[in-house]
This record gives C-alpha cells, sequence and structure tokens, in this order.
C-alpha cells in the first residue's frame, strides 16, 4: 500500500473541504462592497460554479463595470468561464466588451481569452455565434496587437472571407499587412481552396526568412504545382535544416514518389544533415515502404554502411531500418 | 430567360465558379439564391434544398431559407430541409445583410421561413417545437421560433399535399451520351492497380459514386461513402460498386483505400475506389458531373450516384439531395430483370432463326423436305384430313402474296403457273389420287416460284412479254 495515497475517506474529505473553501469564498464575494473585500473574493476563488447564479451575477457585475480597477475586472473575467458556459445573456455580455469603444485593454484581452476558452463546446456561445464574429472583427485593427491576433487567428479559423482577403492583401503589400508574413501564411493556409496558393508559392520562391518558407510549405503541402519547388528545398543543402524537414514531411504526404527519389540521394550523400537523414530513412520505414526500396542493392548498401557511423543516432535508426528490411523479407 | 441563366448559374459546373476560391463560390451562390426571394422558379428548388440538406456554410443556409419565401405556395415537404439546416447550424451561425437597413442571421431566416409556411408546416409541428431543446437558443432565437410555432398553429388555411415534383421521387434520370470515349479511359484502383473503365464496368450493372477525401463537409462525401458501404450490403453483391475522387492528384490509392475501408466499404474485384489520373475532363463531360475547380482543388461539388448498365452506359442518376437507398436498389433490380428479359428474348429469337433456317424457302427446299417425309414414312400424314385445310391456307397466302407481287412487277405468269399448280393438286386430291398428277401440280407450283423469282431476269435474257400486261 502506497502511504501517499488518500483513503476514499480521506479523498471525500477533501472534496468536503474544497466545496466548504468554494461556498465560504462565493458567500464572501456576493457580499462584498470594498475593493478589497472583492479583491479578497475573486483571488481566493479559481472559477464561479456555473449553477451559483448569486455569484455568477456577483463576478459578471465587477467584470463589466468600467467604475471598477481594472485588476479586479481582468480577475473576474478570468474566473467566469464555467458560468458563461450555459448562459446566452452573460456572454452578449462579455461579447459587447470587445466591442465597447472606450473599454480597456487588459480587459478585452480577458474578456477574448474567456469567451475563446468556451467556444469549442458552449450553447451559450453557440446561441451567440453572430454576435460574437462580430465582436471578433471589430478588434482586428485594435491597437494591441496581441488582441488583434488572437482575434484574426479565430476569424480565420471560421473561413471568415473578409480576414482572409485582408491577410491575402497584406502578403502582396507589406503596408496593409494585418499579421506578420509567416502568420498570415499561416492562417490562409488553412483554407486550401481559398485561392492564395499562387501568392503563397511566391512567397516560398522569394522570401529569405526561415519562419515564412516553413509556413509557405505546411500551406502548401497539397498543392501539387508546388511539389517541384518543395522538392527542390528538400533537396537543397544549403537551406536550413527546419526548412528542409518541413519540405521533407509536405513532399512525403503530396508526392510519395518523388520524395523516394529525394531521400535515396540524401540518404546516400555522405555530406548532408543527419538529421535529415535520419528523417528520411524514418519516413520510410514508418511508411512501411520496403518492397519499393527492396530491389535496390545500391540503396541498400548505403544504409548498411550508416550502421557505423559516427553519429549514435543515425547508426540507431539504420539498424532498426535494416531490421524493418529483413521483417519485411521474411513476411513477404 | 434570364431566370433560366440564373437557374442554370446554380450548378456546381457552371463556367463562373471556374478558378474561384472557396469564398467566392459561396458569395456568388448565396447571392444568386437570395435573388430568387421574390419569385422562386421551381427548377431552383434542387439547389436550393440541396443547400439546406448540406451546407454548413451560414451564408449558403440564411440565402437557401430566404429564397423559399420565393414559392408562390409553400410546399410542405420542404420543411424538412429547414430542420435539417437549423441543425448544421450548430458549427456557427453569421450575420448578413438581404435588405440594406436589417441585418440578419441564417437561424433567423430559417425561423422566419418556418414561420412563412403556416399551416404547410403542420405535419412537422412537433420537429419545429422540438427546436427550442436542440438548438442553442437566445432570447432572440426563442422569441422567433415561438412566433413560428403560433403562426403554425395559427393558421387555419387548408393544404393538401401538393407535391408532384420529380426532385421528391429522386432517381431523376438524365440524358447520356458519349459512352465510347470514356471506355478506354485508364483508372487507378485502391490498390494502384489499373484497369479500363470498359473493363470494369461490363458485364454487370453498376452503382458509381463520387467524392474526395479532402472534403471537410460531414453531409457530403463522408456520408456518401458511409452510405454506400450500407448500399454494398443491401445489394449483397447484385452490382459492381465504385467511387470515384474528384481530386485525383491527391486521392492517391492508400488515400482511397483507407478513406473507404474506415467508413466500413469492403473492397473486393467488383468493389473499388478509383481515380482517374488522365482525361477526367472525358468522364466529367459524359456524366455532367456537379464539380468545378480552382486549380488542382475542388471549390463547390455536388452529391451525386449513378447507376449503370452492364455495358458502362449511365442510365440513372441521383443527385443533389442524399439518396434513398431503395431507390437505387429498385433501380438495380429493374436493368438485372431486363437483362433476364433480354436473354429471354435472345433464346425466342435463336428458335425463330433456326425455324427460318430450316422454314423451306423455296420450291426446292419443298421437294427436299418431301423426299425426307417420303424417306421417314411421313407421307402418312398425306392424308391426315388437318393437313389438306392446312394446305390450302398456304397455298391461299401464297398465291395472294404472288397476285401483289406480280401486278406491281406486271409479269404475272408466276401468278398462273401457281394458280394452275393448286389447281392441279386439288383436282388431284378429290378426285385422281395419282401420284404422277400431284408432281404436276407441284411441278407448276415450283415454276411459278421459279418464275416470280428470275422472271425479270428471263425477260431480259429472252426479251418475251409473254402474259405480261
Amino acid at each position: 500500500m502506497n502511504d501517499n495515497s488518500n483513503s476514499p475517506d480521506q479523498f471525500g474529505q477533501q472534496i468536503d473541504n474544497t466545496v466548504n473553501e468554494y461556498k465560504a469564498s462565493a458567500e464572501k464575494l456576493v457580499q462584498a462592497n470594498t475593493y478589497q473585500e472583492k479583491e479578497d473574493a475573486l483571488y481566493t476563488m479559481h472559477y464561479v460554479h456555473a449553477e451559483d447564479r448569486k455569484a455568477g451575477v456577483k463576478t459578471l457585475q465587477i467584470a463589466t463595470d468600467k467604475k471598477e480597477v481594472i485588476n479586479l475586472r481582468v480577475k473576474a473575467l478570468q474566473i467566469i468561464g464555467n458560468y458563461l458556459y450555459n448562459n446566452p445573456a452573460a456572454v452578449k455580455k462579455i461579447i459587447g466588451l470587445l466591442s465597447a469603444t472606450r473599454e480597456n485593454t487588459k480587459v478585452k484581452r480577458a474578456a477574448l481569452d474567456a469567451l475563446l476558452a468556451i467556444r469549442f463546446a458552449s450553447p451559450a456561445l453557440l446561441s451567440q455565434m453572430p454576435a460574437f464574429r462580430e465582436g471578433l472583427r471589430s478588434i482586428i485593427h485594435d491597437r494591441d496587437p496581441e488582441l488583434a491576433a488572437k482575434a484574426i487567428e479565430q476569424l480565420a479559423a471560421y473561413n471568415d472571407p473578409g480576414v482572409l482577403n485582408l491577410l491575402h492583401e497584406g502578403l502582396k503589400n507589406p503596408a496593409v499587412a494585418l499579421a506578420p508574413e509567416a502568420k498570415a501564411i499561416q492562417l490562409l493556409g488553412i483554407q486550401h481552396t481559398g485561392g492564395f496558393s499562387d501568392t503563397i508559392r511566391e512567397r516560398l520562391q522569394k522570401s529569405r526568412d526561415t519562419d515564412v518558407q516553413i509556413e509557405a510549405i505546411h500551406a502548401l503541402s497539397g498543392d501539387p504545382a508546388a511539389q517541384d519547388d518543395i522538392q527542390n528545398i528538400l533537396e537543397n543543402k544549403s537551406k536550413q535544416k527546419y526548412v528542409r524537414l518541413a519540405g521533407l514531411s509536405a513532399l512525403n504526404a503530396t508526392a510519395p514518389h518523388k520524395f523516394l527519389e529525394s531521400a535515396k540521394k540524401i540518404i546516400g550523400d555522405p555530406s548532408d544533415y543527419n538529421d535529415v537523414k535520419v528523417a528520411s530513412l524514418n519516413a520510410i520505414a514508418m511508411q512501411g515502404r520496403y518492397n519499393e526500396i527492396s530491389g535496390d542493392a545500391e540503396f541498400l548498401d548505403q544504409v548498411k554502411s550508416l550502421t557505423g557511423h559516427d553519429n549514435a543516432i543515425v547508426r540507431k535508426e539504420s539498424s532498426n531500418f535494416l531490421a524493418g528490411h529483413e521483417s519485411y523479407l521474411e513476411n513477404a | 430567360m434570364i431566370r433560366n441563366a440564373q437557374v442554370a448559374m446554380l450548378k456546381e459546373s457552371h463556367p463562373v465558379y471556374t478558378g474561384k476560391s472557396e469564398g467566392e463560390v459561396i458569395r456568388i451562390k448565396g447571392d444568386l439564391m437570395a435573388g430568387f426571394h421574390h419569385n422562386l422558379p421551381i427548377k431552383a428548388l434542387p439547389y436550393i434544398l440541396e443547400e439546406l440538406q448540406s451546407a454548413r456554410h451560414p451564408y449558403l443556409i440564411a440565402s437557401a431559407a430566404y429564397a423559399l419565401r420565393g414559392l408562390k405556395t409553400p410546399l410542405p415537404q420542404t420543411v424538412p430541409y429547414l430542420l435539417k439546416a437549423a441543425g448544421n447550424l450548430a458549427h456557427g451561425d453569421d450575420t448578413f445583410f438581404f435588405d440594406q437597413d436589417e441585418h440578419t442571421t441564417a437561424l433567423k431566416e430559417l425561423f422566419k421561413t418556418i414561420k412563412w409556411h403556416g399551416a404547410y408546416a403542420k405535419a412537422y409541428i412537433a420537429n419545429v417545437t422540438a427546436l427550442s431543446d436542440k438548438l442553442y437558443l437566445d432570447r432572440e432565437g426563442k422569441k422567433l421560433l415561438k412566433e413560428a410555432i403560433n403562426a403554425i398553429n395559427g393558421d387555419a388555411r387548408q393544404t393538401g399535399n401538393c407535391c408532384d415534383e420529380d426532385l421528391f421521387c429522386g432517381g431523376n434520370i438524365k440524358p447520356f451520351g458519349g459512352i465510347k470515349k470514356i471506355k478506354s479511359l485508364v483508372l487507378e484502383d485502391q490498390e494502384g492497380g489499373q484497369i479500363k473503365y470498359g473493363e470494369f464496368f461490363n458485364g454487370k450493372p453498376a452503382v458509381l459514386v463520387f467524392f474526395y477525401s479532402r472534403c471537410d463537409n460531414p453531409d457530403k462525401c463522408s456520408l456518401t461513402i458511409t452510405r454506400l458501404a450500407h448500399l454494398q450490403k443491401q445489394l449483397e453483391g447484385k452490382a459492381k460498386i465504385a467511387a470515384i475522387t474528384y481530386d485525383a492528384e491527391y486521392d492517391v490509392a492508400h488515400r482511397l483505400k483507407n478513406y473507404g475501408l474506415n467508413r466500413q466499404i469492403k473492397f473486393n474485384n467488383d468493389v473499388r475506389f478509383f481515380r482517374v489520373n488522365a482525361d477526367f475532363e472525358q468522364l466529367r463531360a459524359y456524366l455532367d458531373l456537379g464539380v468545378n475547380y480552382i486549380g488542382p482543388y475542388v471549390n463547390k461539388h455536388t452529391i451525386e450516384l449513378y447507376v449503370l448498365n452492364s455495358k458502362g452506359e449511365a442510365v440513372a442518376s441521383f443527385s443533389r439531395l442524399q439518396w434513398e437507398n431503395q431507390e437505387v436498389i429498385n433501380k438495380v433490380n429493374s436493368l438485372l430483370n431486363s437483362k433476364k428479359t433480354t436473354t429471354a428474348q435472345s433464346f425466342y429469337s435463336i428458335l425463330l432463326s433456326a425455324g427460318m433456317a430450316f422454314f423451306p424457302k423455296c420450291p426446292l427446299c419443298v421437294m427436299a423436305y418431301l423426299s425426307a417425309f417420303g424417306i421417314s414414312g411421313m407421307n402418312a400424314l398425306w392424308v391426315g384430313n388437318w393437313l389438306f385445310p392446312a394446305m390450302m391456307v398456304l397455298f391461299g397466302i401464297n398465291i395472294l402474296v404472288l397476285a401483289m407481287r406480280c401486278r406491281t412487277n406486271r409479269f404475272f405468269l408466276p401468278l398462273y403457273l401457281s394458280c394452275t399448280g393448286v389447281v392441279i393438286l386439288i383436282g388431284d386430291h378429290l378426285l385422281l389420287h395419282e401420284k404422277a398428277v400431284t408432281m404436276a401440280g407441284l411441278i407448276c407450283i415450283l415454276a411459278g416460284a421459279l418464275t416470280n423469282a428470275w422472271g425479270r431476269r428471263l425477260q431480259q435474257m429472252f426479251g418475251f412479254g409473254l402474259v405480261s400486261a
């Protein structure tokens, strides 16, 4: 018996304590009038119970009252999630904070975080979705970049045509960019049917920014027109390692045969990066493509030679690869 | 004219959608549908119902519901589609403007349209009422739903069961043509094996659907393949089953296989998924597929199932709305039954051909048969009571045909010879019973047949116009 484990009685006692603590804090919050009383109550609570109407109303009141101290309002918004979950009227008020013109930035951020925390399944937020989207649209140009970025990201996830077009425009004209280039490409890549492939392909060819290249490769991983570009990047030893690894993943997904051609070259090249070699070997092995390399004696010799490589990971992965191949031959 | 052009633009394959992003396609289609708000032609109704049944984008749902109010009279059968659309909105509603002054949402438009149905939605009042529990409604949503329920309950109009439109019956058949071109189309299956269209779709009726694995609408491709798996069980091998991807570039063999297996498809030689690596356009044109592209990506597509006969020709299509399995099975069964009928017809046709082959076609044949009858003792039949009247009827027909032909040819010798032969045979049968006389009669008939066949040539050869009129 583990001495540290709780007995059922002890566990039950802990729950009782937690419930009692919550009740005491919630009661304190409901009766709080001064700043200090409210602060004491809010900072001892981790959440407002969904069914606790009195505490919920009080928390909502603190969160939405512009006369309250900002820190208290932010704290109230941080703990109100459970209460919001099933309460459309409360959600509506929090959404109202987003689009309020003279609202404090910290409050807006906390309001957005509270809404994003419940966005996946909250019936109350789903019933307010048009208003929520409008609220998000109202802050995409907010002077607080963090707030704007979160709103843009969420709207892009909803395939909001207005935001996607603005992001697209920003790629062509950085002066009107809504988000940094890499972020814009990442968000535009969510919708592969958005008609942004040509622009992203152009950025992949022209940009020297590693993040931009990686995001562009991810965004273009399903685009047949980008296969050659991605293959060139994968085989280009002067490219940054992580860019090439992104290319490896994308090419393997979209053009497995082209990937195999490149992988053989990489594995057979003593001067290539070990990480890229190992990733290439793993990609072939993980997909069980031994049948495609089984007849290639030269390639198998190259893998065998890697079992004596200086790098321990290369040695281990090449041995695993050959063991997998042996197993394939036995079962074939 | 303009209305027809607008309806035509609702079809996915219309050039207006080619090369457009998905967002643009949604906007164009939504705008087009909203344009039918004041007058919705019945031809456009399947497109509207399709969006209500399977669209996820709130603008498409809002504009479809808005357009439905353009019908002259509400159709009760459209209410289930509105209810389905309300469920689809669980993924998120949005705000739009149809009138300049008032913003609306998809849910508002759905409730307004249900309200507009009034008494026509009475059969679905329980389902409409249940929406308050199924949907996440705010105060305004609840108010609109209540108004819709009150409108249904308070409407005293008498409504009949008014629909005789094809779209509610399914199995709509389109004209097809140009099968020859696609028979040589090479299909690559889920194992990477290749087979020609004409080879796979051959010998058995087939059910063919279209899909693509990157489709993000759970009510379209994913549901289509799941329902196809169900259909596979019900068809019990009576028909071949195939699914062809719209997205051949991406849907390589292992993706086709996994997509099918994950949706309970049991692959075998008669059940396969394909991609068409080259000349997909030919198949697209042949079946008039409801799909369009932006570059290599599908930007819009419909739901479509085709029933093919044993030659690979499409004979029925079930498109836009999800098909009923039983209707597809009925169509396959009717093809199988017609095949049996064709087999039976072929059998009778062979019998007839054999009969024709052995039927005495000239006097020489008759003579040969008579000789054979004599050898086998069947000449006894000659004295049978039934044979004489039968022979008389045949002679009568022969003389009638000869008379018509001689009149046309203005050459009567064959008729006279045949008539003489018949008179001799009758006289012999009734009075003389002499074999020599019988032979003389038969020779006359034979001569009549020969002169009928070669009379013109004889005339030309010898120049005699004897007995010609």
